[in-house]
Formats: structure tokens, sequence, C-alpha cells
């Protein structure tokens, strides 16, 4: 019964809400239900619970107020919002006659001036209301939209008012109406508002040419004004304008850099420019946290640059569409899932829902190998399936050998040619049938594509119930759903590593089908005349070696790009970390006499930073303090007592002209004198850092540091997470 | 018209060097002895070539790379319609905008709105 009147209840108030729809007086009973539910009274007392002076006050009533539709205030309220507060569509709909007369009834004739007058700028009276609305941001944006939607962008700003209107108010760059922005960045004559109307396009607009013309303004001012520097560009607006300065950090990913080729012409540029920027930005806040993500783009540069793979990104998602798919399907059901209470009200309480987050993860993992886009699937059509496939391991495989004149007497031979021709159209058929059934994500029409991202296994199961926990304790600390893109491109590209492992078994598969070494030992090389048999035995094996270095080269294609991977294996950071120490000792070689057997253990996430860190210390002091003509002995293990652990050993020598007592006793010292100020100063000792470094890190030991006979032996510890 | 030109400057941006080849190839057939062919395979080499000279007809490919691969400085960022940032460079530097150009791409739904005014065709699907 009490369920009953609870529904009951539930659809007089949406009658209520929709009334506009409807006349509620031909429903006498309904109307009278509808005018006791949500009395006008109560509502001064209900918004009065809200700290008036907060900034966040007003969106959380925002937020709270779809528990309370039966106050008309509430319903008038959110004609506004709804409709010009809305990130769910591109432009606001028409309204319906009476609403759009209600609205104009509740906001008034306000310029955009009025809204940073420092009085009420709504007309409803509702006092209480319009003083959370003055503190607050929400109708202050959802108006900004709303005029700029009436005016269709030709509504003209003051520069300072535009300025200062950024700073009091919210979501602007997920809710403005594309068009008129659009229109209204082309009418500003003055510079930096067109700026601000650019980047505010910048995430909202999926049209490139958008994207262009921003990037072509902050060129141009920045060739203009700034030597040609961005970081120059954000430091000058730091101080006039730091939301605008903020704001161009923000977008100014390595992706958003990556097109920038003016003020990024080399590769180099582009993490050096992203880590100058969040360098910035920790000076800007004061926020340290800032200084470890440039060290993080520093590093992954470094070990970019040694991978040396200049071509091995075959397989790509482009993030920045990826996220905007995430801001336009996904945000409604993560923003339910993900809930606080905010602040404006006393306490703060969370909720993560992880039946939902893993069904938004699952339905994105989808779109990030589905989508014909941005998704695998549609890389592999582009570059893989169109000509690049056939190319590399038909074409290149197929003319070199006909075109290599020692060959030619075969080909001159009928025989052989004929069975030339016919092994040639099979290998042809089994190329492109690949090409037509396998290299897709499996559906109704391509039930051999060999992605299967609906399909999960136990493997795949554990990396999507870790991607939930990730999102949901990053959701329980910040109560902000901010960097979650971020956290979910990470994941499903760890889900598709998985994924893409099939593709990549399936073409070691055809390894022995695609050369029908039968075919090509029983009646190829039979074919050929008496006199060129050997020669006919020497065409097969090169045959078969090109078909194999080709299938080896494209195994690599099939692998989470590096670019976007945070994944390396402990070699390669070794590696990195040795090619950095050689930029100023150029002598240290390390590698010779070295055992690499065990060094291919791979490291995913943000985890081999740490490593690198630690590393980056040893190696250096083991080339500013070590005989070099020894080798820099090192051993890496993985080890499972407690957890799974790495433990890594370093050997150096201690040079023949160092007494090893005398470096003990300073290595000692060392180790007792204070690290807390270790990173401060580029010269403190390594020891100290690593000091720091462990004191930091629960999940790093540093269990030995010490001479032991002529050697300095070095141990570090590190817990790894899977 | 460019058919009538004794000398005719096109550039090619591609990085796939199967595509180029029948690009190259196919417009050498059209344009017997009158082509000068200049060829970048990433954004930053065309965006800077664009800088310096102007061209009576480019072929654009859809998907290139930020940067020209080069060893020991790390992958290019791939771009997925990088090629429509050299339209726009085009399009929008001084003398570029009748220079004709041809996009290529496998895209099926790729969004190309509002180019400034001018007219724009996508052929599918694109060069193989």
């Amino acid at each position: 019964m009490g369920h009953f009147c609870v529904e009951i209840n539930n659809a007089v108030i949406l009658a209520k809400f929709n009334a506009h729809l409807f006349e509620l007086g031909d429903y006498p009973a309904l109307s009278e239900i509808a005018r006791a539910l949500g009395r006008a009274e109560l509502f001064g007392q209900l918004v009065a619970t809200y700290e008036p002076d907060n900034v966040e006050s007003e969106y959380t009533l925002f937020k709270h107020s779809s528990a309370w539709m039966e106050y008309d205030p509430i319903r008038r309220y959110r004609i506004l919002i709804d409709n010009y507060y809305d990130a769910s569509r591109d432009e606001a709909a028409e309204l319906p006659p009476a609403l759009a007369e209600q609205l104009r009834a509740w906001v008034g004739e306000a310029a955009p001036r009025d809204l940073i007058s420092g009085t009420p700028f709504t007309k409803h009276g509702y006092i209480a209301l319009a003083q959370l609305e003055l503190s607050g941001t929400a109708t202050r944006s959802a108006l900004f939209n709303y005029w700029l939607t009436e005016s269709e962008g030709q509504i003209g700003f003051e520069k300072e008012d535009l300025l200062k209107l950024m700073g009091v108010t919210r979501d602007l760059a997920r809710t403005v109406p594309i068009r008129a922005v659009r229109t209204a960045a082309k009418l500003a004559k003055d510079g930096l508002v067109r700026l601000i109307l650019l980047l505010l396009l910048a995430k909202r607009s999926k049209n490139e040419l958008d994207s262009f013309l921003l990037r072509k303004l902050l060129e141009d001012t920045a060739l203009k004004y700034h030597n040609g520097s961005l970081v120059e560009l954000v430091k000058s607006y730091e101080k006039s304008h730091p939301y605008v300065a903020e704001y161009i950090y923000d977008i100014a990913t390595e992706d958003f850099l990556a097109k920038l080729t003016t003020l990024a012409p080399h590769r180099a540029d582009i993490p050096e420019i992203r880590a100058s920027l969040h360098e910035w930005m920790a000076t800007f806040t004061g926020d340290e946290h800032f200084l470890q993500r440039a060290r993080a783009v520093r590093i992954d540069h470094q070990i970019n640059r040694v991978r040396n793979e200049i071509d091995d990104h075959r397989i790509y998602v482009d993030p920045s569409r990826f996220a905007s798919w995430i801001e336009d399907e996904m945000m409604i059901e993560l923003n339910s899932a993900l809930t606080s209470t905010g602040s404006g009200k006393k306490g703060v309480a969370v909720t993560c829902d992880e039946t939902i987050l893993h069904l938004v993860m699952t339905q994105s993992y989808i779109a990030f190998c589905s989508n014909a886009v941005f998704g695998i699937a549609s890389y592999l059509g582009r570059r893989i399936r169109h000509g690049t496939f056939h190319g590399h391991l038909y074409s290149s495989v197929i003319n070199p050998l006909q075109a290599n004149p020692r060959f030619k007497p075969l080909f001159d031979h009928g025989p052989f040619a004929a069975k030339w021709d016919t092994w040639k159209g099979s290998y042809n058929k089994a190329v492109q049938a690949i090409i037509a059934e396998r290299l897709h994500v499996h559906s109704k029409s391509k039930p051999h594509g060999l992605l299967t991202p609906e399909v999960y296994w136990s493997a795949k199961q554990e990396v999507l119930s870790s991607a939930v926990k990730v999102i949901s304790s990053n959701y329980s600390e910040t109560t902000s759903i901010a960097g979650i893109d971020q956290t979910m491109i990470d994941y499903c590209w760890r889900l598709a590593e998985l994924d893409l492992g099939a593709v990549t078994r399936y073409l070691r598969a055809q390894q022995a089908p695609l050369k029908n070494e039968q075919f090509l030992l029983q009646e190829l090389v039979p074919a050929a005349a008496p006199a060129d048999a050997r020669l006919a035995d020497s065409f097969r094996r090169e045959l078969q070696l090109s078909i194999d270095r080709k299938l080896a080269v494209m195994f690599g294609w099939f692998k989470r790009p590096s670019i976007v991977a945070p994944i390396a294996t402990v070699s390669l950071l070794f590696a990195a970390t040795v090619a950095e120490v050689k930029d100023t000792i150029p002598d240290f070689d390390p590698q010779a006499g070295a055992d690499s057997s065990k060094e291919e253990i791979e490291l995913v996430g943000d985890f081999y930073h740490l490593i690198y860190d630690s590393f980056a210390i040893a190696v250096r002091n083991a080339a500013k303090y070590g005989d070099l003509s020894q080798p820099l002995r090192r051993n890496f293990e993985i080890v499972r007592d407690k957890g799974k652990r790495l433990v890594v050993e370093f050997r150096s020598s201690i040079r023949p002209t160092d007494d090893p007592a005398a470096v003990s006793a300073e290595i000692e010292e060392r180790k007792l004198a204070d690290f807390m100020d270790a990173n401060m100063y580029e010269d403190k000792s390594g020891i100290s850092k690593l000091m720091l470094l462990a004191h930091n890190r629960h999940e790093f030991v540093l269990d030995q540091y010490q001479v032991v006979g002529n050697e300095v032996r070095i141990t570090f510890i590190y817990a790894l997470e899977h | 018209m460019l058919l009538n030109t004794d000398h005719v400057r096109c550039l090619i941006v591609e990085d796939d060097a199967f595509k180029l080849e029948g690009v190259r190839a196919y417009l050498n057939s059209v344009f017997t002895g009158t082509l000068e062919i200049s060829v970048c395979q990433a954004l930053a080499s065309a965006t800077a070539l664009l800088g310096s000279q102007t061209f009576d007809l480019a072929i654009i490919d859809m998907s290139i790379h930020s940067h020209e691969p080069q060893a020991g400085s790390g992958s290019p960022f791939p771009l997925s319609s990088g090629g429509l940032d050299v339209l726009f460079t085009i399009v929008y530097s001084e003398n570029g905008a009748n220079t004709p150009c041809i996009i290529l791409t496998q895209y099926p739904d790729i969004e190309i709105e509002s180019l400034g005014g001018f007219k724009s065709e996508v052929q599918h699907p694109g060069f193989q």
C-alpha cells in the first residue's frame, strides 16, 4: 500500500512538472493534490538550508532539485538550467511558447554585464534563491548560454566582462551552444575574446575547423608576442587572465600539441612543451604533483626515444575523439554512478555504484574497439585492410623477388612460371581472406573477426574489475570526475592488449599455411629447369624468409602503441636511463658483459616512472664514480614470496685509484644524512634521493647500498600490483 | 585546366609508401612530363613546406603523422584527420585559396563541414 502511494505521488508530481503540456485545471482532483504538494511557503525554508555565500551551494541545490519537482519555483528554475546548462545536446531545443514565456519572466532582460554586477540578476523574486545564484555559478552559466543562443552569437562581449564571467561560471566548455559561439568567435574583433570563445568551443565542437582556428590563433599570438613559445604565452596570461592560462594548460595535451607544428616543429618539442606547462602549473598552483607529471612526460619521451620504434603504431585510438565520445555518451551514466552530496551542505557522502561503472566500462570498451570513426576497427580498416596489409604481406614479398635479375632464368622457364603463378594466386587469396574476414571486430556479419571486445575471459575480467575499482577509489578520494577519461582510456588499452593478442596469435598460426611449403617443395622447385635446381631452392628459401620477416614486423602492429603506452620492459627502462646518462658521460657503456636474459619483464602503468627514477640514480652514480672499464652488472628478478615483487641488483666496480674503505665510509655517511630536502638541489647525493624515494613510496624499498669487496652493491625491491 | 599547363607543382602528403607510389604513378601518367612532385609524410613537414611554397595541386591523405619519422626521436603522433589540417593550412594561406585539393580517405563518415565557404567533396572509397 505504501509503495502504491509513493507511485501515485510521483505521478502527480510528474503531471504538475509537465503542466505546460496539458490543462491541469481540467482534472480538478489532480489539480487539488498538485496544489497540496510543494507548498510555496515551504520553498524559502528549503533554499535557506544552503549556505548563501558558498560558491558550490547553488550547484548542490541544482543537483538536489530533482527530488523537489513538486515546487513550482523549482520547476521554473529548471526550465533555464535544463535547457541551457546541458551537455547532452549541441544546441538548446526550441521551447514550447508557454515555457519560453515563463523563462523570460524568470530571467528578465539582464545583459552579460549584469551577471558580474554583484547584484541579483534574475527576476523571480525568491530572495534566498537569488542569493545562491549570485554566489554560485550554475544560473550564471545557463544565462550566458541562453543569451548566446537567443542572439545566435551576435551578442557582442566587452572583453573585461567576458574575462570576469569566465571566473564565475562553470562547465561552459561542456555546455555552450556550438553554432552561436562559432558565430561569436567569427565576429569577435578583440583577439583575446576570440581566443576565449575558441577555447570554449575546443572541447565541445567536433568540427576540425574550429580546432584548427584555435591552434592557428594560438600559433599566431605566440609567434607575434611570445617568441614562438606557448609556455611564455600561458605565463603572460597568468596574472591578468588566470582562467585563460589554466584553460590553455588544460587543452594543450600532447595530442593537441602534436598538431601545433609551428610551435612544435620537432617531435621532441611536444613532450618538452607539455612538461614545461606542467612545471608552470606546479608553480601556479603550488602543487608539487604537477612536477611529477612533468617528470613522467619526460621519462616517457626518453623511453620512446630508446624504444626507437618509429612506426610502431599501426593500431591507434584518437584519445580526444574517444574522450569526447565518453563525454557525450557516458557522462550521464557516470554522474549517476558517482555521486556526492558536495559542499554547500553539512557533511559529504560519496556513492560509487560499481554495477553501473562496470556497464560504463564495457560499453566504452566496445566503442573503443568498434566505433567507426575513432575505434580500433576504423584504424584496422583505414591503415591496415586498405593497402598496407596487402602491400606489406603481398606486394613487398612478391615484387622484389620478381624484380631480382638473379631469379630471371626461373621465370623465363614456362613450367616454373606457371607454378609460380599458381602459388601466387593461392597466396594472394589467403592474404585477401585474412583481410576480408579476420581483421575485423567480431559481429554477425564478420563471424571470423578476431577482435572480440564483448567476450570476457578471466584475464580481461580482472582488468575490468581493476578499472572499476580504480575509478571508484579515485572518485572517493577526490569527489571529482576530472581525469576519468584518461583512466578509462588506459584501461581500454589494457583490455585491448589482451584482445589484440588474438590477432598476433592468428597471424603466427598462419605462417605455415600462408607459405604452403608443400607446394613449394613438391611442385614449384621441381618445375624449374634441371640446370636451375639449386637456384630454385635458393628462391624458395628467400621467399619463405621474406614472408617470415614480414609477419614478424606485423606482429608489432597489433600491440598497444608505445606512444600511449604506460608500459615498458625493465630492460627498456634500463636502456633509457643509460641513454640519459650517456648524454653527459658519453664513455659510459654498461652493456658489455651483462646478462640480459631476465630483463624482459613488462611493467604496466605509472609504476615504471618510479623504477625509472630509481634506476636513473643507480646508473648515474655508477657512471659518475665507478670504473668505466668494467661492466655494470645487474640482475632483474620477479620474486613471488610476499606478494609479487621485482628485485633489482646493480654491482659496479670501484675505480682502481679509489680506496674501497673510503668509498664505503662516504656511502655510509650519506645514508645517515638528512634526505628530506634531497629533491630541492640538483647536486644532492643520489643516495639521499633514493632514501627520499623509499620514504615517499611504500612500494619501493632500498634494500642495499653498500661496498662489498671492490664493488658497490645496490638492491632495490618493488612491490608489484599484478 | 592543369592539363594545359606547362609546369604543375603538386604536393602529395602521404605516409604509406604503397599508396604514395600508386598516387605518384597515376599522376605521372596523367601529367606526362609536366609535373613536379613534392612529397611530405607528416603534418609538420607539410606545414613548413606550405610556409615557403605554393602549389597548383595538393593530394592529401587524411590519416598522416604529426612529424616525419626519425630514428631516435620517438614515435610521431598518428593523426587520424591530420590531412584536414594540411587542407586548412592551404586554404588559410595567402595564395592557397585557389589550390585544388583532393583528400584521400577511407573514412565513411568524417565530419567535414563549414570549410569557410570552400567547396568540399569527399570521394569514397579511398585510393587503394
